[in-house]
């Protein structure tokens, strides 16, 4: 016998996959065949426009939380935690692979589609420094020891014409128009589209009413049936340049993954995603790499493992009126 | 629509990417001819947790590119065999610690042996084989340890290993040969023996 049939016949020669294993692999392959039948004629990728979803506040409106509750109205049913052998990948290695966790994880919530009257309620703890520091360096790294967590809540209106926050425990309501003031919101026709990564790479250069917000920002700071959020996650896991980070990351005692692009060389600008749900928890820009910025107002260090900015996803469903909170 | 099995029966690999090309469903029948084989493959080099994932994936990667596929190739064997050894490298750590945990399982057993019965005698001998020939393949570089797995355990000739990696067919002879020069010293006497 030569070490060819010795190596055959050594190494477990009948080693099978379970009918589960398979079947799950199958359900993978079918689920990349499927968006493929409603291909549209793929559009030339246009330069992309960001337009925030709104003035002052609304920058600091970040967002929303994954597990979503319910009113008779509309919103989502929580889903119960997927149990780790359910989803597509057991052991993810990859960003794409996360991603379809995260996907189809999402999936798995129930949805009752809102109202026009309803409101989109997302509640957020962003960390922030310390107001002084904030005024020196307004673009500067989140200080140890020094950053808090703020909590931030949004009411924005499925019709897009009123939006509420808290400031300093006061409901403040807004409309369109009111004193002037406008707002950019993507309209919630506009949204029940985006059901597949095609019609989400389309939106981007084709968005309904010239309103667009990032694939990434719609996740993260409206409210989306399951199939929505289901399907950013499918289209960025196709972007390229998607990586984990390999770093451990503990938001709010919750173990996650960190996934997102690099951008300006040195800046991860990261979606984290609980590392047993893959539920979306959050969001975080870390330097990757040290950096020197030389610019007319002065010089600045940045080191590899800095962190810019840093945002927990507490809460976000669908409410009847502003100031509700489930 | 559901790809017809009997249909699909009668058709290459090829043929049936053609069509996938135009209708992808067809490509799930791709997936049926041979799963089972690529998932044995990568189970074999990286263990049953990370052979479920990287055998999806080479399925999903081979429909992504189907496209690319050239179709005056019949068997699509070396193409996936290639997708997949591809995801296997990028698991080097991983394998390396499975032929390491395998090397320490049959050194350990080799050293309990007692020589008094035959069948005891014949077990403990293959896990010490086993265990040779793991540590001797923890030690390959991976591009030559891909070749010589290819071909033993997926099962494919020279030309075909060289095809699903990419490689010039000399430099997969040269590779295959380094390799079993490398098996046969792991071996030692028991290949002596049997010859």
């Amino acid at each position: 016998m030569d070490e060819i049939s010795i190596l055959r016949e050594t190494f477990d020669p009948d080693v099978a996959p379970s009918a589960a294993a398979e079947q799950r692999a199958r359900m993978a392959l079918q689920d990349r065949i499927t968006p493929m039948q409603s291909r549209t004629t793929a559009p030339k990728r246009a330069r992309r426009l960001w337009l925030p979803m709104a003035v002052g506040a609304a920058t600091a409106a970040a967002v929303v939380a994954a597990f979503v509750i319910n009113k008779p109205g509309g919103g989502a049913t929580p889903a119960p935690p997927p149990a780790a052998h359910a989803v597509p990948y057991l052991k993810p290695v990859s960003a794409a692979q996360i991603l379809e966790n995260a996907a189809w994880s999402v999936e798995q919530e129930k949805w009752v589609d809102p109202r026009p009257d309803q409101f989109m309620y997302v509640e957020t703890l962003e960390m922030r420094n310390p107001p002084a520091t904030e005024a020196e360096k307004p673009n500067g790294a989140l200080v140890p020891g020094k950053a808090r967590y703020r909590k931030v809540q949004m009411w924005n209106r499925i019709d897009g014409q009123v939006q509420a926050s808290m400031s300093k425990g006061k409901l403040q309501v807004h409309r369109q128009g009111d004193g002037g003031g406008q707002w950019a919101f993507v309209p919630w026709s506009q949204i029940v589209k985006l059901t597949t990564p095609e019609k989400v790479a389309y939106y981007e250069d084709h968005p309904e009413g010239g309103v667009m917000a990032m694939p990434e920002a719609l996740a993260g700071q409206y409210v989306l049936p399951p199939n929505v959020k289901a399907a950013i996650y499918r289209y960025l896991a196709r972007q390229p340049g998607m990586k984990v980070n390999p770093d451990a990351v503990n938001l709010d005692g919750h173990p996650a993954i960190g996934l997102g692009r690099v951008v300006e060389g040195y800046l991860s600008q990261e979606l984290l995603f609980d590392k047993k749900t893959y539920a979306l928890i959050g969001e975080r820009m870390i330097a990757v790499a040290d950096h020197v910025n030389r610019a007319d107002d002065g010089t600045s260090y940045t080191h590899k493992g800095d962190l810019f900015r840093q945002v927990i996803y507490r809460k976000m469903t669908i409410v009847d009126q502003p100031g509700d909170l489930s | 629509m559901v790809t017809q099995p009997s249909a699909a029966g009668l058709l290459t690999d090829a043929q049936l990417i053609e069509r996938a090309r135009r209708t992808p469903e067809h490509f799930t029948a791709i997936f049926d001819r041979h799963y089972r084989n690529i998932y044995a493959y990568v189970a074999r080099r990286l263990g049953p947790d990370l052979a479920e994932d990287v055998a999806s994936e080479t399925f999903l990667t081979a429909f992504d590119r189907r496209h690319s596929y050239d179709l005056a190739r019949g068997d699509a064997r070396p193409w996936l065999y290639g997708i997949a050894s591809n995801l296997v490298a990028r698991h080097v750590r991983a394998e390396s610690r499975r032929y390491r945990a395998l090397a320490r399982a049959g050194g350990q057993e080799s050293g309990t042996a007692d020589g008094h019965a035959d069948a005891v005698a014949g077990r403990l001998d293959a896990a010490a084989v086993k265990g040779r020939l793991a540590e001797a393949l923890r030690r390959l570089p991976e591009p030559v340890r891909a070749v010589l797995l290819l071909v033993a355990w997926a099962g494919l000739n020279q030309q075909e290993t060289a095809e699903a990696l990419g490689i010039p067919a000399g430099t997969a002879r040269s590779r295959l040969h380094r390799a079993r020069l490398e098996m046969r010293q792991a071996l030692g006497a028991e290949i002596e023996m049997d010859e």
